[in-house]
């Protein structure tokens, strides 16, 4: 490191807008910035963000991105032309999938689109058995007629699922490496590459998506490298991943899979690294935007991460941060039905928005609702880079209120009202179904609408404590700055814990912590700052999910410790499902090191933002409602609040980007980062 | 009554009422021990209020829609609201009086406020094993006793504490006794979470309110049902169908239905479906009504349609005491069968009266067979098998899903074959889509699944498939769909075919089975569908080139990659529709997966 490079920058596109955090180390601060999005080219949208910031590129020491190109593609099908080459005689399972219907009444039910069309799967001789041992050798006259085949179809990208692959995947490295030889053009994802796990649909799903998305990571990697070679940054980018850790841009290029969750996922990191920092081990983190509401738990300190997710009507894989998204955001609109009220799911998006935009919204939005109680300032909202319509607002509210007999500000309390019991039931399901109880949690609320609805799920929940962290507004950009580098390995063992060669476990844990460290090295992580968890996969016998049992990283396992590893499985599957059974066998399916290169931010004192003194905002007050009553209300520059200040609802807090709503019988202090930790000091439930 | 209560509370309570289904929903998959429950969710839950009407309930299997109701009721009555006290829990799994078979058994919660009850949770969920002839689903049965222990409502705990006696008694009647233990606690868990949330809620708002925006909500929802009914020409249309057999002779079983629409009511009538079989394919009266209610929540246009008390209100079924939809101890009823083809034959009652809303046959089975042997090495007894599925029935506009599960069940998923390998004796040959198995039509029916595998050493094989006699029907014009087989071709011997119900078949290692499912049925005439659309069913496989040019009239060119040649295709269209008039039968494909 340089005297130049100083700078260490976290970039989080999103659908909308470009977030950035940099650390200043010269100066000792934090910069943000904010820019739209450019759709298509969202290489261009980051440069714009560094621009607004930088000046000379050369400064910069570190540039982590998180990004949404492989989504983007995933969601508006614009993903690589792809091919999906199976076992042959099962060449229907990822279009039979798992013949499950999830919408019970739906007489005209049908599945999503899937991505790669029958007419582009084709199969090849070759099989193994459940062991993993060859029942019929791979064809290799199979596979140089499907690869004619693939050209006439311009087939760009490839994804390969044998059978039992996830035990021995020799047939799929072997039908990999051909495809590599013969059609270098083709983009080859084998599903070994990318998922050791059986259950052959969930793995040949994975294999699809990942090559699905992956040209298009590494197309958009390559426009973003050269705009920023162009200005003189030629370092490593790093990008974030799903399961919380960044991983190197050039090692992400084929599992772009990896890096769908991207962007959202950085929040939660930085969740997980205040828990830390504020001693909170378990909280809640909420995001609200204008179409969703995102929920993930930090427990114990950790993210929550899932090995297994369905998103948009497929399943993946792969650990990922456990996101929960609902139906429910600014845009939601209230409507009525046979009488009665009703507020989303439908929501009026970003076009034409709330009728507050001033887009032609026609219908009551909670946004609206927001602006009628005084709880937005028209003139502040977006740092004052959109000027809302109040009347517009109070329109449509007032109309919609008529026709309930309701007067005004009852009608928009009430809207509020239905959608924040929503969003806490929500977050209530979804933390039963981990079997934790929300009110030993506190909350962490982030993005542009979830510090102005927090306090009042908070009150839902029975939950007294909220955090609002520093840039609220580019909370994932500022995680990701936090992030470790993570990478994941494992090796299928698929044997009794009474049967295993803890030899051949012992020399597995050693053999992929080699290949990590090489990895990391590889990333600029000094040895010192290796970190590898081993984990055993266990399972019961008799059923099909595992559950990860960590175990000592530094000791060899043998025979004797099998007793205390199955009592720590039981253990777990008892805290995770509410039961266990001690008396049954268990199975080990994978053993898996988890590696982590170290970020030496987390436990150094995190700046305090470089604001423009002078481009804050002055206070002023507004009549705001809570509860029916219009309360002469302070509205503060959240710049001009000061380390260590007290100070009691109700009042709302405005930052770019982001407002926070303090109601009465709540009180707001800063803490030494700048962070809002807002606590219920009395009254009941507005 | 107060005054109206405000719409914003009433809103508030709605969700809390769903949320509250849904927490259930949420402990018991967690908490669960059977894949079948958190796996497969096989279950349904729901929430009552005091006069066991209907407040919520959570997605899970849709044959357990209404039929809950009957246990809770059962319960009522065998005890009496005012013999119950808080932490009462119940049991109850009889066919003739909740209607489904002895292995889905039901739990009520009793939830008292003040020492008054208010509420009840119930669930319902498929217990592995409750005792039968054979295990698994035994075919052949002739009484209820053999299909397991039947248990009426009984207390299971009693202010909290387990009544150990009675669950001492299920678990000395069920092979798997400790999977049992696992799923009737987390059940019980569950429902108690549910009492937490209710009670909470009635705390928070209090009872008068809770009642008063309960009336609201089953007002709002009985006018949106009401409306839909009304909007439904008033008449009596009718149906009929059979399955194939009782499992004991081959005689046919028939269903007669009638749908009686009358304004804003309908009442399925299924007077004249044949009496009581010796064989098991019997239903209870729960489960025939239950079909009515399903019925309409399939045909209410909307995917996620609102289900409470209030939707069903003015929806009912008849059936004659005695017959199979009213059937009298001591029938065996281990198959639910004759209540798929119930709620398919309602669908295709109102066809007529409502074309746009219906689909052609769905998928009438769950087409179940089962292997079961000892393991070689260690002795243990061992049971593998799995439910298969078909295509789903075509509607207008759409063509039905391939390979889908059947029409009572929901989110119910098929089983890996990495899976199946690991822990059967199996190697599976194929898993696959049958081409033109589905009905063709102007929207063509779902694929059937063909499955080919062969024993690696000897095992027992049973098999429970159903609908050869009435396939899955086309509607309008369009065909049926293809029917189930299974074949078995043990090495170096003729196959032999039509092994549909069968127990205690012996397969020699090395011998190979051939499963086939049913096909959805079509809709509307096959020479109207879009001849792109019959391209690409040729190009993905999904309909053969014979097909597409005798059955669909398209014809393609010979290339790889064919295209439509649009003269001769009218020119083809022509013809076929004109010797379609002349033999009033329109033309036909066999369908061989």
């Amino acid at each position: 490191m340089t005297q130049q490079n100083r700078l260490r920058v976290g970039v989080d596109i999103g659908g909308t807008f470009t977030d950035l955090v940099a650390f200043d180390d010269a100066r000792g601060g934090m910069l943000i910035a904010k820019t739209p999005s450019v759709p298509g080219e969202y290489s261009a949208g980051v440069i714009n963000a560094l621009d607004e910031v930088i000046d000379d590129y050369g400064e910069i020491e570190l540039f982590i991105n998180g990004t949404t190109a492989p989504l983007n593609a995933f969601l508006e099908r614009k993903g690589a032309r792809t091919a999906l080459i199976t076992t042959r005689g099962f060449g229907d399972v990822y279009v039979i999938r798992r013949s499950n219907r999830s919408r019970m009444y739906d007489l005209h039910y049908t599945h999503a689109e899937p991505l790669v069309p029958r007419r582009h799967t084709f199969e090849v001789e070759e099989r193994l058995n459940a062991r993993g041992e060859v029942v019929t050798p791979l064809n290799e006259a199979d596979l140089r007629k499907i690869v004619g085949k693939l050209r006439q179809a311009k087939i760009e990208s490839v994804a390969l699922c044998f059978l039992h692959s996830y035990i021995n995947p020799e047939h799929e490295r072997l039908a990999a490496e051909f495809l590599r030889r013969e059609a270098p053009e083709i983009f080859v994802s084998p599903s070994y590459e990318i998922c050791r796990e059986w259950r052959e649909y969930e793995r040949t799903s994975t294999a699809v998506i990942n090559a699905y998305v992956s040209p298009i990571l590494k197309n958009y990697l390559g426009q973003l490298e050269t705009a920023l070679t162009g200005r003189g940054y030629d370092d490593k980018v790093f990008l974030m991943q799903s399961n919380g850790g960044l991983i190197d841009s050039g090692e992400s290029e084929s599992k772009a899979l990896l890096t769908l969750m991207s962007g959202p996922v950085g929040a939660c990191v930085g969740s997980g690294v205040l828990s830390r920092k504020l001693d909170e081990p378990n909280m809640i983190c909420i995001d609200m935007g204008g179409t969703s509401f995102e929920v993930s738990l930090v427990v114990d300190g950790k993210e929550s991460v899932v090995l297994e997710t369905n998103f948009e009507g497929f399943p993946i894989r792969a650990p990922m941060v456990d996101i929960h998204s609902v139906g429910a955001g600014g845009g939601s609109i209230a409507w009525s039905e046979s009488g009665a009220l009703r507020v989303g799911p439908k929501s009026a998006g970003a076009q034409p928005g709330p009728a507050c935009y001033g887009r032609g919204g026609t219908e009551p939005t909670v946004t609206d609702a927001n602006v009628v109680l005084g709880r937005i300032d028209p003139d502040t909202f977006l740092g004052g880079r959109m000027k809302l319509d109040e009347e517009a607002a109070r329109t449509v509210v007032g109309e919609f209120a008529r026709s309930f007999e309701f007067g005004i500000e009852e009608m928009a309390e009430g809207i509020l009202n239905v959608i924040n019991s929503k969003m806490a039931n929500a977050i209530r399901t979804m933390t039963i179904s981990k079997g934790i109880d929300p009110r030993e949690f506190s909350l962490i609320a982030f993005g542009g609408a979830g510090p102005m609805h927090a306090m009042l799920i908070a009150e839902e929940l029975e939950i007294g404590r909220v955090i609002v962290p520093n840039v609220a507004g580019q909370f994932s950009a500022w995680g990701m700055l936090n992030a470790d580098i993570r990478h994941d390995q494992s090796q299928p063992i698929n044997l009794r814990l009474s049967g295993l060669d803890w030899e051949a476990v012992n020399q597995g844990y050693t053999d992929m912590e080699t290949r990590l460290a090489d990895l990391l090295k590889d990333e600029g992580v000094a040895e010192d700052q290796m970190r590898f968890l081993r984990y055993l996969e266990m399972r019961y016998i008799s059923q099909e999910y595992t559950l990860s049992v960590p175990v000592p990283d530094d000791v060899a396992l043998g025979a004797d410790d099998a007793a205390a590893l199955k009592a720590r499985f039981d253990e777990l599957y008892l805290q995770n499902y509410g039961h266990s059974n001690p008396q049954e066998e268990a199975q080990v399916a994978n053993i898996r090191v988890e590696a982590r290169g170290l970020n030496a931010l987390q436990d150094q004192e995190q700046p305090a933002l470089l604001a423009d003194e002078d481009a804050a905002a002055p206070d002023k007050t507004r009549e705001v409602v809570f509860a029916g009553q219009r309360r002469e209300t302070p509205f503060v520059d959240r710049a001009n609040l000061q380390q260590g200040e007290k100070r009691a609802g109700p009042m709302i807090i405005v930052e770019l980007s982001c407002t926070t709503v303090v109601p009465p019988d709540w009180e707001v202090e800063v803490d030494a980062m700048g962070n809002l930790l807002i606590t219920k000091t009395g009254g009941s439930k507005s | 009554m107060n005054a109206k209560i405000d719409p914003i509370t009433t809103e508030v309570i709605r969700n809390a009422f769903y949320a509250t289904a849904e927490d259930m929903s949420a402990v018991l998959n967690r908490s669960s021990y059977s894949p079948v429950i958190y796996e497969c969710h096989d279950y349904g839950v729901s929430l009552y209020n005091e006069n066991v009407e209907l407040l919520a309930q959570a997605p899970g299997t849709p044959y357990f829609t209404g039929g809950l109701e009957a246990a809770v009721q059962a319960v009522v009555d065998k005890f009496g609201l005012e013999n119950m006290k808080s932490g009462d829990v119940f049991a109850v799994n009889d066919t003739y009086m909740v209607g489904a078979h002895l292995n889905d058994v039901d739990i009520v919660c009793v939830y008292v406020h003040e020492g008054q009850p208010v509420g009840f949770g119930a669930i319902r969920a498929h217990w592995e094993d409750v005792g039968a002839a054979t295990p698994g689903h035994p075919a052949g049965t002739t009484e209820i006793y053999q299909e397991g222990l039947r248990i009426p409502p009984v207390r299971i705990m009693s202010g909290g504490e387990l009544v150990t006696d009675m669950v001492d008694l299920f678990k000395l009647n069920s092979r798997t006794p400790k999977t049992l233990m696992g799923d009737m606690n987390a059940m019980v868990a569950a429902a108690r979470m549910g009492e937490k949330r209710f009670l909470g809620l009635i705390r928070r708002f209090g009872l008068d309110v809770i009642r008063q925006a309960t009336g609201e909500i089953f007002e709002a929802t009985e006018a949106k049902f009401r409306a839909f009914i009304s909007s439904i020409p008033d008449g009596v249309y009718e149906a009929e169908g059979c399955n194939d057999n009782d499992s004991v002779t081959d005689d046919p079983v028939w269903a007669k239905v009638k749908v009686i629409v009358d304004g804003d009511r309908l009442t399925v009538d299924t007077t004249g479906s044949d009496r009581q079989h010796d064989g098991n394919i019997n239903v209870g009266l729960p489960s025939t009504k239950a079909m009515a209610k399903l019925a309409l929540a399939f045909l209410y246009p909307s995917a996620t349609p609102e289900v409470n008390h209030g939707s069903f209100k003015t929806v009912d079924a008849i059936a004659e005491k005695g017959s199979i939809y009213w059937s009298q101890e001591p029938v065996a009823g281990m198959r639910p069968v004759p209540v798929m083809l119930l709620l398919d034959l309602i669908l295709k009652a109102l066809a007529p009266a409502i074309p746009d809303r219906v689909a052609a046959g769905l998928p009438g089975d769950s087409w179940n067979w089962e292997c079961y042997g000892r393991n070689t090495e260690t002795d243990e007894f061992w049971l593998a098998g799995e439910s298969m599925n078909g295509g789903w029935g075509a509607s207008k506009g759409l063509d039905g899903v391939s390979a889908i599960t059947h029409s009572v069940a929901g989110d119910f998923r098929n089983v890996p074959i990495e899976t199946q390998e690991a822990r059967c004796p199996i190697l599976v040959h194929s898993l696959r889509l049958g081409t033109d198995t589905g009905g063709a039509g102007q929207w063509r029916g779902g694929l059937n699944t063909v499955k080919e595998f062969e024993a690696l050493e000897q095992l027992n094989f049973q098999t429970h498939f159903e609908r050869t006699k009435t396939p899955q029907w086309g509607l309008f014009g369009g065909h049926d769909g293809a029917i189930p087989d299974v074949t078995v071709y043990p090495p170096g011997e003729s196959p032999t075919s039509g092994l549909l119900k069968a127990s205690g078949i012996v397969l020699e290692k090395g011998t190979r089975v051939v499963a086939r499912t049913g096909g959805g049925g079509g809709y509307g005439n096959p020479l109207e569908r879009d001849p792109e659309a019959v391209l690409e069913d040729v190009l993905n496989g999904y309909v053969s080139r014979d097909a597409a040019r005798s059955v669909y009239g398209v014809v393609l060119s010979d290339a790889d990659e064919p295209v439509i040649d649009t003269t001769a295709t009218e020119e083809l269209r022509r013809s076929l529709a004109a010797s379609a008039a002349d033999s009033g039968e329109p033309a036909r494909v066999s369908a061989e997966g």
